[in-house]
């Protein structure tokens, strides 16, 4: 999937992320005019309503808000339910909404570093993307924690 | 505005054996009674409802008259775009009586929503990101972060409004709770416990509204909708159902309808004597506060630790027990909000009337993707 394709042809239905660098990362948009960024990518911007070009978004960053999902979502995509940990992830232009991985989930604070991370190939139940420490004190590759 | 509030009824909130449409019906029948009038009187009606079928279809019981009657839907914040409705139709001539009216009986349990309805896509949902209530906490956990505020003035504000609604007869929740009892139940979604969550409930709103020529005719006790003032949220908010937010948070729909609609009064927040704001959970209602303009950013603590928000209190709020006391029938609760106001202003509201004869009052309810209603009413 080339990141400068035409805005026109982005299709949010296929999911959060995209192939950039050998590496899955989240594909976003941004716009020609204003260089405001958006997630997942629109073809105009919520700003300024210029055309917005798809675009990587960058992968480190830190938890900017947090709180711990203790009911199972109606509309979650796996069966199983164990409480995890949401937020939102400060990645500069921009900030993301993520389920957060790697730390007991009552235990994540603001200004935490994290990185993202996707499911392995093949791996159905996980969700599409979620964010982890990036200061090395993950346990965990993945997990719902 | 020259619109006067001449009639109100309610149906009782909370949970019963009768249709969200009947409670609709009674709702308005009631206020049509109050107003003393009947429904061939009314030139033009607005009303809404999520999940009780079409506000409009009210008239096959209410009478086939051939009325103009638009029905309204913006989410939580519907009971709003009523009044604004049926208010602007009176203050542009079109009509001289008009009615808003709302009602909903909804399902046990938080709202699951379709990301189709709202331009977001099915993932957002199946990753478990699209829950109303996990916004409440993300948006509250960053604001009590930002302005270094106690979780425990959620316990607070949650206390008072089981107190007020334990003093209202209209109100589901009648059982005051202590401090300690609602911070230490179950977490929800941290920092938010379940005692300090609405539910959604059932229930039936409806106001009458007459140009302000034709109330000084017929009531003294006519309320005077000074202003109704309806804003969609502006770039870099922070809303519910949002998958990014913008580099810088801006200021949201409240802050800007609120201001809107004290300008168009001609008056301030200082001048208001009695209010209701939208408290979908605590966090909103501590949130809501500042952007109304009832104190900054940050200088909730000293409202609600003084005591001013109680009854009796410099400025009481949610005086029926707002939406924790009295749960959330969406196309309902912004209606409830307003007569609740009209009742203090008539003095008619029973154990919970404010003292000294307040005089001004203001409503501000707010709904999903982003918006906000705001009115001031006075004597």
């Amino acid at each position: 999937v080339s990141t400068n394709r035409s805005s026109t042809t982005v299709d949010i239905s296929e999911g959060p992320t995209t192939k950039h660098n050998g590496q899955l990362v989240l594909l976003g948009s941004r716009c020609r005019a204003c260089s405001t960024y958006e997630f997942p990518p629109q073809t105009s911007c919520a700003r300024c309503g210029s055309k917005m070009d798809a675009t990587p978004l960058p992968t480190v960053g830190s938890v900017w808000s947090w709180t711990v999902q203790r009911t199972r979502p109606k509309r979650l995509r796996s069966e199983e339910f164990e409480p995890f940990a949401v937020g939102y992830v400060d990645l500069g232009p921009l900030k993301v909404a993520t389920r957060l991985s790697g730390r007991p989930a009552a235990e994540w604070r603001i200004g935490q570093p994290v990185e993202l991370a996707t499911p392995s190939a093949g791996d159905t139940t996980a969700p599409p993307y979620w964010f982890q420490p990036a200061d090395g004190s993950s346990s965990i590759s993945r997990g719902n924690s | 505005m020259n619109v006067s509030v001449v009639g109100v009824g309610l149906h009782p909130f909370g949970r019963f054996d009768i249709s969200g449409r009947e409670m609709g019906l009674i709702a308005a029948r009631a206020a049509m009674a109050d107003a003393g009038f009947v429904w061939s009187d009314v030139q033009f009606a607005a009303g809404g409802s999520r999940d009780s079928g079409r506000a409009d279809a009210l008239v096959s019981e209410l009478g086939l008259t051939g009325v103009p009657f638009v029905t309204v839907y913006n989410g939580c914040g519907t009971g709003g775009s009523a009044l604004l409705t049926a208010a602007q139709a009176i203050e542009s001539g079109a009509a001289e009586i008009a009615l808003a009216v709302g009602f909903d009986k909804h399902e046990r349990g938080a709202f699951g929503s379709d990301p189709v309805l709202y331009g977001l896509p099915e993932w957002y949902a199946e990753a478990g990101l699209m829950v109303t209530t996990q916004f409440f906490a993300l948006k509250l956990q960053r604001y009590l972060h930002e302005y270094d505020l106690d979780p425990r003035l959620l316990a607070e504000i949650v206390a008072k409004s089981l107190r007020n609604g334990a003093r209202t007869p209209h109100a589901w929740r009648r059982n005051a709770l202590s401090v300690d009892e609602i911070a230490n139940a179950d977490m929800v979604n941290d920092p938010l416990t379940k005692y300090m969550f609405c539910s959604p409930s059932e229930g039936g709103a409806a106001i009458v509204l007459a140009s302000a020529a034709r109330a000084k005719q017929l009531s003294e006790r006519a309320v005077k909708l000074r202003a109704v003032e309806f804003r969609t949220r502006k770039f870099g908010t922070f809303e519910v159902f949002s998958p990014w937010l913008a580099e810088e948070i801006t200021e949201g729909p409240t802050t800007h309808a609120a201001r809107a609609a004290f300008e168009a009064a001609g008056i301030g927040p200082d001048d208001i004597d009695v209010a209701q704001i939208q408290d979908t959970e605590a966090g909103a209602e501590l949130m809501h506060l500042a952007e109304s303009g009832f104190c900054a950013h940050g200088d909730q603590a000293k409202l609600i630790l003084d005591g001013e928000l109680e009854i009796g209190g410099r400025i009481p709020v949610n005086t029926d027990g707002g939406l924790i006391a009295n749960g959330e029938p969406i196309g309902a609760s912004g209606l409830r909000q307003v007569i609740e106001c009209v009742w203090q202003l008539q003095g008619r509201a029973g154990d919970r009337q404010v003292p000294g004869n307040p005089t001004t009052a203001f409503t501000q309810v707010y709904g999903a993707p982003g918006l906000s209603a705001c009115t001031v009413l006075s004597r």
